[in-house]
């Protein structure tokens, strides 16, 4: 046994005055009395028990000594020898199969949480001990530290969380373990957790299998060339050991109306994914609802981002307008472009003029020298080779086109206005594609001869217009209906960086938005005068999370965590042998 | 202030009104004041205890301060500015006051907790240039941020002194919240950049990356210097400068230097940017590579020995329009990824054992995964003569090397004399019974074979058996263990002696050892052997082995000499020498070339007269092959096979003058072929297959889109997707479906240098090959621009080292006071009592 605060023992000395205080001969009160209850009084004491009498002072003494020796053994803080004096460092599963269990003190995260506080209570101040939240990263609520009351309050601030680890985070933990000064305590309910943990860290499970149903992928998307028809994907993911039946109900997000109710049967574990129509929909989104009671809620309902389809209003304004209008026919009856009612009424114009008066336009052919849309035009470059500066990679309006593949016979060579983004160049740095702005006008010039380059009958043509319909419409980027918790969306292709709105949360300006509050997000996007906003859901989405099926971690934590704590217990021992010795000289036993 | 951790130990003042009723009934004789001056002091004991028991802490606020000095060690931090970093760092910790406390970190791979002794011997080992260099080829920021809040203790204000040039790598930004969110403060002192000379090539991009054969292609490196400089810029492809450009570099800006390259050969080939500064500190950064695919010609790579023999059938071919890339025998590709940049691959006449196991596994994986197209062509290095059978080779291809052997051959009587010391346990063993076993395998009925191992003695393990017990031979083989020395002398003895008494006429022995071994007479011996008819074959297996006594006793024994660098070669080595030594596989004759059955690459052909061949090597069909030409002795000719997503063809004939010298003055030769060649060549159809990915944290996440023509998504795909290391070794990909024609999947990089990956839905025939590979590290970039995150950091300054820190809570544990009061108070009790 050895002592964390020997100097304590000092104190033990303090057992000479107790001592030299029972050599103090009590000095009999004097009363007036009667001889006859005089001699009456010694009578008694005489023969109750004269020997008991004489051992009465050296009862107590002895009592006081143990209470002083228990005392000060304790301020000494004992500890045995074996214990390990390393640091430890706690770390606490917040992933969201933590917030498992049938009841909210019943959870796995809140078994996890007791155990950790039980292990800080046991803390004798022989070693530091740091909280740590382990979900996509490492957090430490506390830093090392031996003040139980620092620990216990880190650990009440923990919760869990609505993002599952990663392998960033698991390697943060795997950093943690190299360390040989510490030891790493893992609290964990160890369920859909794959990665293979050094030995080095100690786990702790709080859970075994729990029965849960949960929806592990989904989304929602307009049905092509069915306008009003939206195909449903979902997949579940069941943890029961039989065959469960369950409902999912499909309801419009806003209104709460009951869409559709889709029984299921779910085999234990993953099941096929589904696909089901859904028709005479609206935009807006969905709310799909698992009716079972099961481990895990988080996993149970999902919502879904139905957006509006952009119909966009083209008009055509060209010498040749044929092939123009022919594709905009063509995407008509897809739904997504329409002939606009009056050149007012058009979002975008399809031209070959030098300056449709118009704020959007796709402009083919640049052959009058002047034009707000380009300058210097010069004669035509032979076979041009097309190439897109790095500048313009990954850009949306190329896409979808195959630039290797194109032709722009006929192109000229001209100066774009300043701040024009050139999406292809010539291998002499002609611009043949480029996006331009004026004002708060704005352009995209594709610098070829539609007839030379037999440019209305390649396929690139309506890749190009519709492309470049729905980039100058704002509508050009392609969000999911719904993200997995711990995305992290990357918005590269705006200038300015958008307004995203998480669940009841103020709007930040991000270009990449983490993805980590479950629920109903909305993205703004500033465009010149216009503001265009989408929006998608967030859900937990995660087979591992929701599988609560046993892993192969195992419970690896010695059993002497934090100390025997007999400081305390001396202290106890203390405090009763004084009343104890206090009773028993009030009723005249010793003393 | 005072606080409690908790208050649940109150329950023990139950005590107190126990003390209480004890003083009511008391039954003490003592004045009154003193008897209640000693209660009282007795209870307020007890009270002052059970106080104790619910861990009683002392509040107070605290400026004390616990500084991290990390300093930045990686290769584009000088020496100089280590220095100028320790400097700082000793001055700081001088100044600091009482009661603060600091711990020194370094980082650059990773962060090490260290002291200014060993970072002073750190700098000193860097400056004599014998630091560790991997440690220093990365500056892991955002790790290092991450662990050192290990260093920090709680009821401290918390701080970071950061001395860094700024080239860092991790989410900075997502480490200096974390840092945030824990009250912890980051101050950077930037240490200036390196300013030896360095220069590096940012980047190389093809402006287009796909081309024409023929096409010249502008292919933009960027370099950049620290300093202005004279270089040499080269482009390599396959080893081979075909651009070089002077250019001066000036100081700290991109150079985008344009050279144009013609592409010659079609397929995907890397091309390489190479920078031969004047001045330099680090060659690593001075390399950087992309690739190209070059649509065009289809590109077949043919393997023969002596490849001048393939000339005439490459020009009939180059004539319809199939460019051969005719190689020597060590002419093949030494990655997967080299093979997949050929359409097709021609075996033409090239042995088994001058292939290494690997390359016989990636050419099927190239056929069986990739669709590539694999053709055999018939020689004394082919098939079972070649050493094929059994091998990864042979199961892509639509014939097998076994054979019927013809009654009118000689029959033959082989031993095999294997070392079974104690050296050859383990993977060694295993192989040398599997090369026993494939022997006996390929020998008929009418020959027999016996096996004998040895170690410092042999042992029989199989004596002279008829072929045809083929159980009997394969269990006494697998009796074959490791264990004892090497001394092959007495083994051959015994050879000779079972090979005496067999009237075979043909005798054969093939011995292999993998250690040294008593020389005695063992060359004579096998001179002897030789004159008796009993010719000696030797096998020499590993560096360790006896080679020149193994090639002597090969020589005199009028055999073959071979040489195993891994057990794994050992049984192509043996199934050859068995080929070879029956020499019954190769039939020399003038034989009919008689179509079979009409097949797609036939097409044209189902009337044509074919010509006549002068030899083939004689096979078997597999079951599952198509023969498309046989001989008159039905024996198959031309074959051929569908193996995963690719084609095998064998040819049992040749294509030069020995064989095939009528076919290649046939008119349709180079028609023929040509369509044959273009049935089987490597094909990849994506449309409706994209991908895209991002690398995050190590993680290539590959997003997949799978759409029909008319962009409708495609689910339910049962994707048949791989993923390829750096040494062609296969994993299986696990493709998740997460959507309306969505799927996804990760793959973790690690350390791997270059990754190929397949996907295919086989039920659409679509497919498409990822390919990626790792750029020099980032440590290694002459960048002058830091992390966003980090440039937005306070600046470090000595002098306001402690300003700006959030004060802090310290809690004390006030338990010892409660007890010595306690104590105080239980003796004035006492003392009360008795006075």
């Amino acid at each position: 046994m050895t002592f964390l605060a020997p100097q304590f023992l000092w104190g033990l000395l303090g057992l000479l005055p107790l001592a030299l205080i029972y050599f103090l001969k009590v000095r009999p009160r004097r009363k007036k009395t009667n001889t006859y209850f005089l001699w009456e009084a010694i009578l008694q004491e005489k023969s109750a028990s004269a020997l008991f009498r004489k051992l009465r002072d050296v009862f107590s003494l002895l009592l006081m000594l143990l209470v002083f020796l228990a005392l000060i053994i304790s301020l000494a803080r004992p500890r045995f020898a074996q214990e390990d004096e390393r640091d430890v460092l706690l770390v606490l599963d917040l992933s969201p199969s933590m917030q498992a269990g049938t009841g909210e003190n019943s959870t796995s995260f809140a078994l996890a949480q007791r155990k950790g506080k039980e292990i800080v209570r046991a803390l004798d101040g022989s070693k530091r001990l740091a909280v740590i939240g382990l979900s996509d990263h490492l957090n430490f609520a506390s830093h090392l530290s031996d003040s139980p009351k620092d620990l216990l309050q880190a650990l009440d601030s923990l919760h869990p969380t609505a993002q599952p680890p990663t392998s960033t985070s698991f390697q943060q933990l795997n950093d943690l373990a190299n360390n040989e000064n510490a030891r790493v305590i893992f609290l964990t309910d160890g369920l859909g957790k794959a990665p293979e943990l050094p030995k080095s860290i100690e786990i702790i499970l709080t859970a075994s299998k729990a029965d849960n149903i949960g929806i592990c992928s989904a989304d929602l998307a307009w049905k092509m060339g069915q306008p009003g028809v939206a195909t449903l994907f979902f997949r579940c993911i069941s943890s029961f050991d039989t065959e469960q039946s369950v409902e999912l109900l499909v309801s419009a997000r806003e209104s709460e109306q009951l869409l559709r109710l889709i029984p299921l049967n779910l085999t234990p574990g993953l099941n096929d994914p589904q696909q089901i129509d859904l028709e005479n929909l609206s935009s807006g989104g969905l709310t799909l609802t698992l009716e079972t009671q099961d481990a895990l809620s988080e996993d149970n309902q999902l919502v879904l981002a139905l957006e509006e389809p952009q119909k966009i209003p083209v008009n055509v304004l060209a010498a040749e307008p044929y092939f123009f209008s022919r594709t905009v026919d063509a995407f008509a009856r897809g739904g997504d472009l329409y002939a606009a009612e009056s050149d007012d009424a058009a979002a975008i114009t399809l031209s070959d003029l030098a300056n449709p008066e118009t704020n959007r336009a796709l402009i083919l052919n640049p052959q009058t020298k002047k034009s707000p849309w380009w300058q210097d035009l010069g004669d035509p470059i032979p076979s041009p080779i097309a190439t897109i500066p790095p500048s313009a990679e990954n850009h949306p309006l190329l896409r979808h086109l195959e630039v290797e593949n194109m032709n722009f016979n006929g192109a000229r060579a001209l100066t774009p206005p300043d701040n024009s983004l050139v999406l292809i160049a010539s291998e002499d740095g002609v611009p043949l594609l480029y996006l331009a702005n004026r004002d708060d006008r704005q352009a995209i010039v594709a610098n070829l001869s539609p007839l030379e380059a037999d440019f209305f009958l390649s396929p690139w043509f309506p890749v190009l217009v519709y492309d470049s319909a729905r980039f100058l419409a704002g509508a050009e980027e392609a969000l999911h209906s719904v993200y997995p918790t711990g995305t992290i969306l990357k918005l590269t292709n705006t200038s300015t960086p958008p307004r995203w709105t998480a669940p009841a949360e103020k709007p930040v300006q991000t270009n990449t938005p983490r993805l980590n509050k479950p629920g109903f997000h909305q993205i703004e996007i500033d465009r010149e005068n216009a503001t265009s906003t989408r929006s998608f859901g967030v859900g937990l989405l995660n087979a591992n999370e929701s599988g609560l099926t046993d892993s192969k971690l195992s419970n690896t934590a010695s059993a002497t965590l934090g100390g025997t704590r007999l400081a305390w217990w001396l202290l106890l021992i203390g405090i009763l042998l004084t009343t104890l010795e206090s009773i028993l000289y009030h009723r005249r036993k010793l003393g | 202030m005072i606080e409690f951790l908790s208050l649940t130990p109150l329950w023990a003042l139950l005590f107190v009104p126990l003390l209480g009723i004890a003083f009511f009934f008391s039954l003490v004789d003592r004045p009154l004041w003193f008897r209640w001056a000693s209660f009282l002091c007795r209870v307020l004991a007890v009270i002052l205890l059970v106080l104790a028991l619910c861990r009683p802490f002392w509040v107070r606020k605290s400026d004390d301060t616990h500084l991290v000095f990390l300093l930045d060690t990686s290769e584009s931090v000088s020496t100089e500015a280590m220095r100028e970093a320790f400097k700082l760092t000793s001055e700081a910790i001088e100044s600091l006051p009482r009661g603060d406390s600091y711990s020194i970190y370094q980082f650059a791979k990773t962060p090490q907790p260290t002291t200014l002794p060993e970072l002073e011997a750190f700098i000193a080992e860097s400056e004599a240039l014998r630091s560790d260099a991997d440690y220093r080829s990365a500056s892991d920021l955002a790790s290092a941020l991450s662990q050192v809040r290990l260093a920090f203790p709680a009821n401290k204000a918390l701080r970071i002194v950061l001395f860094s040039d700024g080239a860092v790598t991790g989410d900075i930004a997502r480490a200096k919240d974390e840092l945030q969110r824990e009250k912890t403060d980051l101050h950077w002192h930037q240490l200036p950049a390196r300013n030896s000379p360095e220069a590096a090539v940012e980047s190389i991009e093809p402006l287009s990356p796909v081309a024409y054969e023929g096409e010249l292609v502008r292919l933009r490196v960027n370099v950049r210097a620290n300093q202005k400089m004279e270089a040499n810029l080269r482009i390599l492809h396959r080893g081979v400068a075909v651009a070089e450009k002077g250019i001066t570099l000036p100081a700290n800006e991109i150079v985008s230097e344009n050279v144009d390259v013609e592409m010659t050969t079609s397929g995907r080939g890397v091309w390489q940017a190479e920078l031969v500064p004047a001045k330099d500190t680090y060659t690593i950064n001075n390399q950087a590579a992309t690739s190209i695919t070059v649509q065009g010609r289809p590109r077949v790579l043919v393997i023969h020995e002596e490849s001048e023999k393939m000339r005439g059938i490459a020009r009939s071919l180059r004539e319809q329009g199939v460019e051969l890339d005719l190689r020597g025998s060590r002419g093949m590709p030494d990655s997967l990824r080299g093979l997949l940049a050929f359409d097709a691959i021609v075996l033409a006449d090239v042995p088994a054992t001058t292939l290494r196991p690997q390359q016989m596994q990636w050419l099927k994986d190239y056929v069986t995964k990739f669709g590539g197209g694999l053709v055999m062509l018939g020689s004394e290095n082919s098939y079972g003569l070649g050493g094929y059978y059994r091998t990864p080779v042979e199961e892509v291809l639509p014939l097998i090397s076994r054979f019927e052997k013809e009654k009118e051959k000689p029959s033959l009587a082989m031993v095999l004399v294997i070392d079974k010391s104690g050296s050859m346990g383990g993977e060694p063993i295993v192989m040398a019974r599997q090369a026993a076993l494939a022997t006996a395998e390929l020998l008929s009925g009418r020959d027999e074979i016996a096996v004998l191992g040895f170690d410092h003695q042999p042992q029989l393990i199989c004596p002279l058996t008829s072929a045809s017990q083929q159980s009997e031979i394969a269990g006494a083989i697998e009796s074959l263990q490791a264990s004892g020395g090497t001394d092959l002398q007495p083994a051959m003895v015994q050879a000779r002696e079972i090979l005496e008494r067999t009237s075979a006429k043909i005798r054969h022995i093939i011995a292999m050892t993998d250690g040294q071994t008593d020389a005695s007479n063992l060359v004579e011996l096998s001179q002897e052997l030789g004159d008796q008819g009993i010719t000696v074959s030797t096998v020499a297996l590993g560096s360790g082995a006896a080679g020149q006594l193994l090639n002597e006793m090969a020589e005199a024994g009028r055999g073959r000499y071979y040489e195993a660098a891994e057990a794994q070669e050992v049984p192509q080595i043996f199934t050859r020498e068995t080929m070879q030594a029956s020499r019954s596989a190769i039939k020399e004759d003038l034989f009919l070339s008689a179509p079979v059955v009409d097949h797609p690459v036939m097409s044209g052909f189902e009337n044509a007269e074919f010509p006549f061949i002068l030899g083939y090597v004689m096979t078997r069909s597999k079951p599952t092959a198509q023969v498309l030409l046989a001989t008159e002795t039905g024996d198959p000719l031309l074959a051929i096979g569908r193996f995963g997503l690719g084609q095998g063809v064998a040819f049992t004939a040749d294509l030069t003058e020995r064989w095939g010298g009528e076919w290649l003055t046939w008119e349709g030769c180079g028609s023929f072929w040509a369509q044959l060649l273009r049935g089987i060549l490597k094909k990849e159809d994506s449309f409706g297959l994209a991908t895209t990915g991002q690398i995050n944290n190590e993680i290539w996440e590959l997003d997949i889109h799978r759409s029909d023509e008319t962009g409708r998504p495609l689910n339910d795909v049962q994707w048949d997707a791989q993923i390829f290391d750096t040494d062609g070794k296969p994993q299986d990909l696990i493709i998740e479906e997460i959507g309306l024609g969505r799927y996804r999947t990760s793959i973790p990089l690690e350390d791997a240098e270059r990754l190929s990956i397949r996907l295919s839905d086989p039920i659409a025939g679509k497919s498409k090959t990822l390919q990626w590979e790792a750029p020099y590290p980032p440590e290694y970039r002459l960048q002058t621009t830091s992390p966003e995150a980090l440039t937005k950091t306070t600046r470090y300054d000595a002098t306001k080292l402690h300003e700006n820190l959030l004060p802090v809570k310290v809690r004390r544990t006030a338990t010892p006071l409660f007890v010595t009061l306690a104590l105080l108070l239980i003796l004035a009790g006492l003392l009360l009592r008795r006075l």
